[in-house]
């Protein structure tokens, strides 16, 4: 294994402490748990919006606390639940006054903590609604979209939640707005290269030098078929019909477009992605309204790429495009 | 009988399998997961024997902690569906410093019951809840002379045997269909082995 790491036991601590030294006018430690960090500059009268979930994907989750985003965000260990007593206390450092949204991935620890965490603030006072988000097609047929995992769609579905809650919306509203940008989310991943758990120190799968893996999970689980590499442009053209035949887009339809990084793969590979992409969707008349291209939602040093899509109504393009102040996004 | 030596004990041998275990069971779950439960396993009985010395004649006060443990250091589904059931096992054994067979029979079927709710699976789906129905039914049907080590033993090993050539039908795995036919369900491998400790 080869890490930039002092000890594999330590790799969370210090690269949370890392975030917040590094950006402290955004980031900081909430003063009763220090697995929760919160705005710097807390927000007044407006829905709180937290989340939570594994490290080993930054800038999820905690990397979009921040104004126009989340309030407050509970850090799990690597690919690991935060605990219930750590994601109460983000739901109490998020909460405004105006109640909290909590915005998660769709994985069995996280979905469990976070409703025992619920009843716990909810005894309190705080008035809590959950989206779970589900945007993975790789993870769940259609029909059962609900049991779908959350993946890179998660970060379009904290700026929804964050741009609504930001304008004053109340939570029944930031959580119809943010529930229609989970319905409208379809996410397709492909791996070329495994990550390393620090404290595994080995590969999670195995890849053959010419072998990718379609649908690959964002904790490397396996995917739904495994192939020989091929040019970007064909690999671009398969993934897209994927989610076409997922997910109805007609001539005229406006959509926001996340071509991410696993972690691994550089932006230069990353753009002739987006060139192909783009190049797919105008030929459908499709309309993109806005591009995101970057390291969004990673599994360590996995190679790979996933692409996202978010079909718009006034709401999502409205709150999409809404500012917001974190150092992973760029408006 | 199970009292707070026991539960020592049992903790103990626990931790030496799961470390001997531990490669095979984070490779058992790359297969299907993410690859982690081995991690999952080991941090949990290792803060548990980190905190040993607290266990009391109460039992209830011993599962707690045991709860707290893999609340604190295993957030995975599975290290959450444990510690949930460590919960729900302490609060149905509250002033009681020695189980019988019958409380035995309950801590079991306390465990079914919270990851059946919990983790919205059922028995037949090919996870650790049907070894748990394999140790639970052969508890029921055993009265006389229990060999408690061996009995976990066999049926853990009854219920691996039952369900090769099944597909696991719950979680990421269930997307996988036939091919999980081949795969033992990580937990009930994981479940199988541990109970060679004991």
């Amino acid at each position: 294994m080869k890490k930039i790491i002092n000890n594999p036991s330590d790799f969370v601590e210090e690269s949370i402490q890392g975030l917040v030294i590094s950006h402290p006018d955004i980031y900081s430690f909430a003063t009763d748990n220090e697995r929760v960090i919160k705005r710097t500059v807390k927000a007044k009268n407006k829905v709180g919006i937290v989340s939570g979930g594994g490290s080993g994907h930054l800038p999820v989750f905690t990397g979009y606390v921040g104004k126009g985003m989340l309030d407050a965000c509970a850090v799990g260990s690597v690919f690991a639940s935060p605990s219930v007593d750590q994601i109460a206390s983000a739901i109490r450092n998020g909460d405004n006054g105006n109640g909290v949204l909590c915005v998660l991935g769709n994985y069995g620890g996280d979905v469990m903590n976070f409703e025992m965490a619920c009843e716990i603030v909810k005894d309190e006072g705080i008035e809590t609604k959950t989206i779970i988000v589900s945007d993975d097609i790789a993870s769940a047929s259609s029909e059962e979209k609900l049991k779908r995992r959350g993946i890179a769609g998660l970060i379009l579905a904290f700026k929804i939640a964050g741009a609504t809650a930001e304008s004053g919306a109340s939570l029944e509203k930031v959580f119809n707005i943010t529930s229609n940008a989970n319905s409208n989310l379809r996410t397709i991943g492909v791996a070329v290269s495994s990550c390393i758990l620090p404290e595994v120190g080995k590969p999670t799968f195995n890849l053959e030098s010419d072998e990718i893996e379609i649908g690959m999970g964002i904790h490397g689980e396996p995917g739904i078929k495994r192939e020989k590499l091929k040019k970007a442009d064909i690999l671009v053209d398969d993934l897209c019909e994927i989610i076409f035949k997922d997910f109805e887009l007609l001539s005229k339809d406006k959509v926001s477009i996340m071509i991410n990084s696993l972690g691994a793969t550089p932006l230069e590979e990353l753009y002739i992605v987006s060139k192909r992409v783009n190049e797919i969707f105008s030929k459908l008349e499709i309309d993109i309204v806005k591009s995101y291209v970057g390291r969004y939602a990673t599994s360590l040093e996995m190679a790979g790429m996933s692409i996202t899509v978010l079909k718009l109504n006034d709401d999502l393009s409205k709150a999409l495009l809404d500012h917001s102040e974190c150092p992973f996004w760029i408006n | 009988m199970l009292n707070k030596l026991v539960m020592i004990d049992v903790f103990n041998n626990l931790l030496a399998q799961s470390k001997k275990s531990y490669d095979e069971f984070n490779a058992a779950d790359g297969k299907v997961g993410d690859g982690d439960l081995g991690i999952t396993i080991l941090n949990g009985l290792e803060e548990i024997n980190n905190n040993i010395e607290k266990f009391t004649d109460d039992l209830s006060t011993n599962f707690m902690l045991c709860s707290q443990a893999f609340v604190k250091k295993s957030g995975s589904s599975f290290g959450t569906l444990i510690a949930f059931s460590f919960m729900n096992i302490s609060k149905n054994l509250k002033g009681k410093n020695t189980c019988d067979h019958e409380d035995i029979v309950n801590i079991i079927d306390t465990a079914m019951s919270t990851i059946q709710e919990r983790g919205k699976t059922k028995v037949g789906d090919k996870t650790i809840l049907d070894t748990l129905n394999f140790i639970s039914r052969n508890l029921k049907a055993t009265k006389n002379n229990i060999n408690y080590p061996e009995l976990f033993k066999s049926s853990a090993n009854e219920a691996l045997n039952a369900f090769k050539g099944k597909k696991i039908l719950i979680g990421r795995a269930r997307m996988f269909e036939d091919k999980t036919k081949d795969l033992d369900d990580p937990g009930m491998l994981a479940l199988h082995k541990l109970c060679e400790a004991f």
